[in-house]
């Protein structure tokens, strides 16, 4: 599968050159191996993560697309979730393997990964105290977002 | 059909004396009709294709039951004309109609129209005819008695299915579709469309990514590929492999007469018959089969294994109970033969023989007796042992344990976590800690402490659990061992003592160990 594999990650790369989604820039992060991509993510406008520049990894398993990427921040980024950890791991939606279709493409991963900047999962929380502050306390999870993003998610 | 064969040397349209009435509108007509067969300079014949706008829905009568169909193609209908001397203006076209479905009253409702056609005009009326037929055709010459009352005799639905099958076959390998894997466009013969989803692949991304399923053991991943299919959503209480409203391909006739299947256990997955068609090894299948069939028996609560430690085959009351849910038969014996073992059996204790010698006399049976469907060791479901009989007042005792058993206890000890409600162990491929069993119980995989669903993390982000806070990621990678140190023995439970629904499990032991992962890692 793997010459299979690398034709469709090129196949979905050209796609994405050709129709780049808004607020997402992703790239191999070199031409000899492109199962590891740099993702930027710039917050939507209306998104409390507005004016934050969020840097990712997204890796493509050997057994891709069978087999999920995963999705990591590199940026730190207070958000319910993403594991507040130096992993930034994300584990929901597409991105479990129970719920991965080979048919699922990168786009979506990203499109997914800038929609919970507009809108967490707070069902799906891996953090659940952030996801019960959004809740309960929605005027101190602005304050940490904003403070998290002064602090980690300028652009210099 | 095939046009009738008549051995004339074949006669090109452009042989035809153009100077002749007859021929020259034949030639006429030619050009619109290409593939109209020339049998001589007067007389021609022609395959009108019946495949209406819209698939007709064909009832097959005679006598009960009923069956309908729907049906996009239907064989064609064959025109044979002679044109006469004196046509066209004073004899009508010899007309010929013949077709292996029509009923007779048609068509000779047919042929009087078309004679009509002639007697309105008294003139060249070929193109008029042919063209009334390809209208009538359209709507499988029901006569606007609406697309549903196509009534045909039983004895040619073996016909008319199998046609349209083959045209729906001919029709999809003509087109193109766009594999959603590999993203790249191939042709028809190249792709396979799901049953009854029709959600089109090619057929190298199919057997790929089922094959790899298979040869993981992740049976649950042999379904449509496409995320939004109906067919992947968790079933409640679905029956296996539901139909959607749009059969465009007909089923056997046997899947309309079955009663509703009962609750399906697991999510749909494709029956093993389809990755044949796809061309997949005989090996994979039958592996397949029997992973299908092991998962449904895990996700089972309620299966009862056979207590030899080197057997461990399901029970033939779980087969049983379990087949009456999937409907596969394949291993299944029937209630008599049952009944009749169990006659045989009862009463005698045949510790670890096979066969007792039969015994005619028709003894009392018991809910307690079951019979292992791999070697026929008839055991007691309560203590596990070999068949005591009725009057036997037993109980679940700790056999002494064997080698493999222990060294087996010291693995699942060290490498695997223990789902707290239901005991199914449970190793970790990938993935975080936090476990959801196939029992739907949240636990951790580093403790085994029972999570609330509503809140599972809770646990790995409060200080008070020093041996899991801040450990959700740990052993991320997970080879089964990592992230867990081998358990301190439990000084209050130095041997299991447990119930006996608990040591239940334990004889169970799925051992998730091949890579067979029913259990989601998180």
């Amino acid at each position: 599968m793997s010459s299979g594999s690398l034709r469709r990650i090129t196949k979905e790369l050209t796609e994405l050159n050709e129709n780049p989604p808004s607020g997402v820039t992703a790239c191999p992060i070199s031409d000899s191996d492109l199962y590891k991509w740099n993702v930027t993510l710039t917050a939507p406008k209306g998104s409390l993560y507005y004016g934050g520049v969020f840097h990712l990894n997204l890796t493509l398993p050997s057994e891709y697309p069978f087999k999920p990427p995963t999705l990591n921040f590199t940026t730190k980024i207070y958000h319910p979730n993403v594991s507040n950890d130096d992993k930034g791991s994300m584990c929901l939606g597409i991105l479990r393997a129970e719920n991965w279709k080979p048919s699922c493409k990168i786009l979506a991963v990203l499109e997914m990964a800038r929609g919970l900047l507009l809108e967490p999962n707070v069902d799906d929380a891996v953090e659940t105290n952030i996801a019960d502050q959004y809740k309960n306390d929605r005027a101190g999870f602005e304050k940490t977002v904003k403070q998290w993003i002064k602090n980690h998610a300028k652009e210099k | 059909m095939e046009p009738p064969s008549l051995h004339i040397s074949s006669i090109c349209i452009d042989d035809l004396d153009q100077d002749d009435e007859r021929s020259s509108e034949i030639a006429t007509v030619s050009y619109i009709f290409p593939e109209l067969t020339l049998l001589g300079p007067h007389s021609f014949t022609l395959s009108i294709a019946v495949s209406p706008a819209s698939p007709v829905l064909v009832v097959f009568s005679d006598e009960p039951p009923v069956v309908a169909r729907t049906i996009s193609h239907f064989p064609p209908l064959q025109l044979t004309v002679t044109l006469p001397e004196s046509y066209p203006l004073e004899a009508p076209p010899n007309i010929k109609l013949e077709s292996t479905w029509v009923t007779k009253e048609t068509l000779t409702r047919l042929h009087k129209e078309l004679v009509g056609q002639w007697e309105e005009i008294r003139d060249q009326v070929l193109y008029a005819v042919i063209d009334h037929l390809v209208q009538k055709a359209e709507e499988a010459f029901t006569y606007g008695r609406g697309t549903e009352s196509l009534v045909v005799s039983k004895d040619l639905e073996e016909q008319l299915i199998a046609f349209n099958k083959k045209s729906l076959k001919d029709e999809f390998n003509k087109g193109t579709y766009e594999c959603g894997v590999c993203l790249e466009p191939k042709k028809g013969k190249a792709c396979h469309k799901l049953f009854p989803c029709n959600h089109v692949f090619c057929i190298i991304c199919l057997t790929d990514y089922y094959a790899t399923s298979i040869t993981e053991g992740d049976v649950s991943n042999v379904k449509c590929m496409e995320p939004s299919c109906i067919l992947n959503k968790k079933p409640k209480q679905a029956p296996d492999r539901e139909p959607t409203p749009q059969p465009e391909i007909a089923e056997p006739a046997e899947a309309q007469t079955l009663p509703p299947l009962p609750k399906a256990i697991l999510p749909p997955t494709l029956p093993p018959e389809e990755l044949e068609d796809l061309g997949l090894s005989s090996e994979l299948v039958a592996r397949y089969r029997v992973l299908k069939r092991k998962a449904a028996l895990d996700a089972d609560p309620a299966t009862i294994y056979c207590p030899r430690s080197w057997c461990q085959a399901p029970s033939r009351s779980s087969l049983e109970e379990m087949d009456k849910n999937i409907g596969t038969r394949d291993l299944y014996l029937t209630e008599q033969h049952l009944e009749l073992k169990r006659a045989e059996l009862n009463g005698q204790n045949v510790d670890g023989k096979d066969e007792a010698p039969p015994d005619p006399q028709p003894m009392h049976h018991t809910e307690r007796l079951d019979v292992c469907s791999s070697c026929a060791y008839s055991f007691c479901k309560v203590c596990l042992k070999g068949w005591h009989g009725d009057y036997v007042l037993c109980q679940r005792k700790n056999a002494p344990k064997t080698e493999e058993e222990l060294a087996t206890e010291e693995y699942l000890h060290s490498a695997a976590a223990q789902c707290p409600t239901c005991g199914a162990h449970v190793i970790k491929a990938y993935g975080c800690n936090h476990m959801l069993c196939r029992c739907k119980t949240h636990f951790c995989f580093l403790c085994g402490a029972f999570l609330m669903a509503s809140d599972p993390y809770k646990h790995f982000n409060s200080k008070e659990n020093e041996r899991c806070y801040m450990k959700l990621w740990e052993g991320e990678d997970g080879d089964g061992m990592a992230g867990r140190g081998v358990r301190p023995p439990d000084p209050d439970h130095p041997e299991e003592e447990e119930d006996e629904e608990d040591n239940l499990e334990d004889f169970i032991a799925p051992f998730p160990l091949e890579g067979d992962s029913d259990e989601e890692a998180w």
